[in-house]
């Protein structure tokens, strides 16, 4: 029987009007067209501040006294704000949820989509219309309030237009964060509503993937704190078109208040940004090593207990500030307590690997390069939650190598480690595996190299945001390391992008439903998934990760939720 | 130049620095170690057949207990270290900081004022107070080689200054940076800490006052220029920083643009008058619109003017 419904998500299906070429895409309400749109467009902007960053290592190269030039000093602060932006605002954390929790999420529950179809489109357009806004926002404006918006410069400067005239591109990027978060609120209410209300039956709460696990305490993060961040931006924006003053200390307001409101809700993004991440790579571990993930339960519980003390640390961005020292006394402490979920999740990862049947993929390479990566984040972590440390260190490049180990060699490695898992379920085609392994080796070795000499510089004192720097051995050995380092990044990012779309345009086709053999329930569908995922409906009977069952019904040839015949 | 550990703060902050990196590193050995162990001795070929491990509760209960236990002591070490850096010795001596885009200013008990080039001096082993005060915006007073930073938070009427304090054990010159960042200048955003031994101290503070009086009295304006921050970004020698020089300005046909629209002027008192005062309001050409306005009686900023003159004499 030939319905829509059993015919590849890809394929034309229905014949609306809105059915031709690119509008049968952006018109489309298929949670898995829409992961792909947001996959398209988040690592187009993801080339984009990559080439930024490079620029910015390619100044860093010279020390103040050289007379060399890449960024001049005028638009050194907007090319830093520009990369900060779009990798923070456009990439990361729209994220792992925004590409693979919309193609996975329903696939891994049992379900036809997400709960609010629709509202799940607009959230894609929220995003679009938000990052164009931000983007030429920035472009006309040269904005330099870094991505943090700190007042009251944020307040007092005067973008420089590159075309002339007055135009407050600051306000512009504002509101263009603020629309960009109502897109992610609206994703994360789907979300939760759709874990919710949407599973297949027998999957309990306690057999979820940890994926989903992991995208519902990321939604709840994203529904709760993303409006505390909006009224703040709106406020500053407000401030600059009329003399209010809730940050200005000439109008009697409080520029620290705002770092409070900023972080409260930052502080729980960077959670937003990590936890799927790891989600993924608990998902990628079990399936490239063929047996159950060690202690599930406990690393779901993770999962939401990192969500919720991540609400209550906010302050430790500011023990510099000059806030109350018993209020960084308290922040310091509770700050140690999102430490311990987090280093019990790296321990299970570990068991994992112990006794098991590894197979060394390309996503398995990119979940090993994050277990290391993000354990050299959040152990640099710790030099930062502890006081006295953090006071040294505060505003260093210690702390832009840190954030860039747990965002980029993190969130991002777990990102694209899932894209590598997940790619041929998605577009039912291979990917050369020479190629991806080049990417990673690139990747790994890049990162590590570039940021691995800022934790040096940070420590010797080199402050951040700094278009030059005083000329001395230490500054300019590191600084060229971490140039050179940024180069092979550079490559590997080529690489990789290069890898997939030479995969799309001509990779090898493949139908084989479950290439990785893996025992969740989203690859016991047709490759790629029909338009309803199922053609009948899923009853869930075992663990997610209970191998031994799995290759009996492998055997058997009845593994949950088979569709084909 | 010199960014070598030379205060009180440091043995504290080291100690807490190393003990985390040492158990860090440690964590980091074993972690890399197990996976290429596990990579090695746990591949498809040497163990195609896996276990069906799902969990070992006490192995779960050691590694939530450990990490607590190491948690708490970096939380200890780095809590001593900083109750020394927020409790500021009774004797301490106080030099009052003031920062603003981009200069920094150090004004001592007899009324004497430096400025980013001329440094903040101090004598050795003895505790320094400084209050912090922005005229603009936020930036960080942080001296590496001292393990010191603050934020120099622009406040409100009657709120409390943020504050820090060192006490330097060795005599030497150090970097002092601005760590918040505060817009185009915030790289040159730099002056020096020099320490002297006590007895080149007395000698250095009652000779500096001298020279400064002297300076004053020559030429008000000129002082002015350099204790307001000024010389940062205007040059009197005609060299181009990042506003115009004060070479020649008097006098001089200038283009400039208010509020988007280009016309000529010939600088006279008044329009240096209005710079000064409403810096915002017209703007030479090709400069950008940074200029904050800065707290100055009538009586400096015709001092200033005056000085202006001559330089275009």
């Amino acid at each position: 029987m030939e319905t829509a419904g059993s015919q590849s998500y890809l394929s034309t299906h229905t014949s609306s009007r809105w059915n031709r070429g690119l509008l049968s895409w952006f018109m489309s309400t298929d949670h898995k067209r829409i992961g792909i749109m947001y996959g398209f467009t988040m690592f187009s902007f993801f080339g984009l501040a990559v080439c930024l960053g490079l620029l910015i290592k390619l100044q860093k190269l010279f020390p103040g006294s050289s007379g060399w030039e890449i960024i001049p000093p005028e638009m050194y602060g907007a090319t830093f704000t520009l990369h900060a932006v779009i990798m923070i605002f456009l990439f990361i954390i729209p994220g792992a949820p925004a590409v693979l929790g919309n193609f996975m999420l329903p696939l891994q529950i049992g379900a036809k989509d997400v709960a609010f179809p629709r509202v799940n489109l607009l959230s894609f357009w929220l995003y679009c219309f938000g990052a164009i806004m931000a983007v030429v926002g920035i472009l006309l404006g040269a904005a330099d309030t870094g991505w943090t918006f700190t007042p009251p410069y944020s307040i007092n400067t005067r973008s420089i237009s590159i075309f002339g005239g007055d135009f407050d591109s600051i306000s512009w990027m504002l509101t263009a964060v603020f629309i960009l978060g109502w897109g992610t609120i609206l994703t994360g209410i789907n979300f939760i509503v759709t874990i919710h209300r949407m599973r297949a039956k027998g999957m309990t709460l306690f057999r979820m993937p940890l994926f989903t696990w992991s995208i519902y305490a990321a939604s709840w993060i994203q529904v709760l704190a993303t409006p505390v961040v909006g009224i703040s931006l709106i406020m500053i924006v407000l401030e600059r078109v009329m003399p209010i003053g809730f940050f200005d200390p000439t109008k009697g307001g409080d520029p620290i208040l705002f770092q409070h409101l900023f972080w409260i809700y930052s502080h729980p993004a960077v959670y937003v940004m990590i936890l799927p991440s790891m989600g993924l790579v608990s998902e990628i571990i079990p399936t490239n090593s063929q047996k159950p993930i060690f202690g599930y339960k406990s690393i779901a519980i993770a999962s939401c207990s990192i969500a919720g003390v991540g609400y209550l640390i906010w302050a430790h961005h500011m023990f510099t500030t000059g806030m109350s020292d018993t209020a960084s006394i308290i922040f310091s402490f509770l700050t140690f307590f999102v430490a311990i979920p987090t280093a019990i999740k790296v321990f299970n990862w570990l068991a994992t690997l112990y006794k098991a049947s590894i197979t060394l993929t390309p996503g398995m390479l990119f979940a090993l390069g994050f277990i290391f990566n993000f354990s050299i984040g959040g152990l640099t972590g710790m030099f930062l939650g502890s006081l006295s440390t953090d006071i040294h260190l505060h505003d260093t490049d210690f702390i832009v190598a840190h954030f860039h180990y747990t965002m980029f060699g993190g969130a991002a490695f777990g990102l694209i480690g899932g894209i590598y898992h997940y790619f041929p379920k998605m577009f039912g085609k291979m990917y050369s595996m020479k190629w991806a392994k080049a990417s990673f080796a690139f990747m790994f070795v890049g990162f590590n190299s570039l940021f691995i000499p800022m934790f040096v510089l940070g420590f010797y004192g080199m402050p951040r945001r700094y278009q030059t720097y005083p000329d001395m051995p230490i500054f300019n050995h590191f600084q060229m390391a971490s140039t050179i380092g940024s180069w092979i990044l550079g490559i590997g990012v080529v690489l990789l992008l290069t890898t997939w779309i030479r995969a799309l345009l001509s990779g090898e086709k493949t139908s084989e439903m479950n290439p990785w053999n893996s025992s969740t329930l989203e690859w016991q569908t047709a490759t790629p998934p029909t338009l309803y995922n199922f053609e009948e409906e899923v009853e869930i009977t075992r663990h997610p990760y209970d191998y031994e069952t799995f290759r009996e019904e492998v055997k058997k040839g009845t593994s949950i939720g088979a569709t084909n015949e | 130049m010199n960014n070598n550990p030379a205060s009180v703060f440091v043995d504290d902050v080291d100690f807490a620095f190393w003990f985390i990196a040492i158990v860090s590193l440690v964590f980091l050995i074993f972690i890399t170690g197990f996976i290429i162990f596990s990579i090695i001795k746990y591949n498809k070929k040497n163990n195609p057949v896996p276990s069906n491990l799902h969990g070992h509760t006490g192995l779960e209960i050691v590694w939530t207990i450990v990490p607590t236990i190491l948690v708490m002591l970096f939380f200890y070490f780095g809590l001593q270290g900083f109750l020394k850096m927020r409790n500021v010795p009774q004797k301490a001596l106080e030099i009052k900081v003031d920062a603003g885009m981009w200069w920094w200013k150090f004004t001592y008990a007899n009324g004497l004022e430096q400025n980013s080039a001329q440094g903040l001096t101090v004598p050795v082993d003895t505790p320094i107070f400084l209050p912090l005060h922005s005229v603009d915006v936020i930036h960080s007073f942080y001296v590496p080689a001292f393990r010191v930073k603050m934020d120099v938070v622009p406040k409100a009427a009657g709120q409390e200054l943020n504050y820090t304090w060192f006490e330097s054990s060795l005599v030497g010159d150090y970097d002092l940076f601005c760590a918040e960042y505060c817009g185009l200048n915030h790289a040159q955003m730099l002056s020096k800490v020099h320490v002297l031994s006590k007895t080149d101290y007395e000698a250095w503070y009652q000779s500096a006052l001298v020279v400064q009086e002297q300076s004053q009295a020559e030429s008000p304006g000129k002082a002015l220029l350099s204790s307001k921050g000024c010389i940062a970004c205007h040059s009197s020698d005609g060299s181009k920083l990042i506003g115009p020089s004060f070479k020649g300005l008097f006098g001089k046909r200038e283009l400039v643009v208010t509020g988007g629209e280009e016309h000529e002027i010939v600088v006279d008192e008044a329009y240096l008058k209005q710079s000064i005062m409403e810096p915002a309001k017209d703007i030479v050409k090709d400069f950008p619109p940074i200029m904050p306005p800065l707290p100055l009686t009538a009586d400096e900023v015709m001092q200033i003017i005056e000085h202006i003159k001559e330089l275009s004499e």
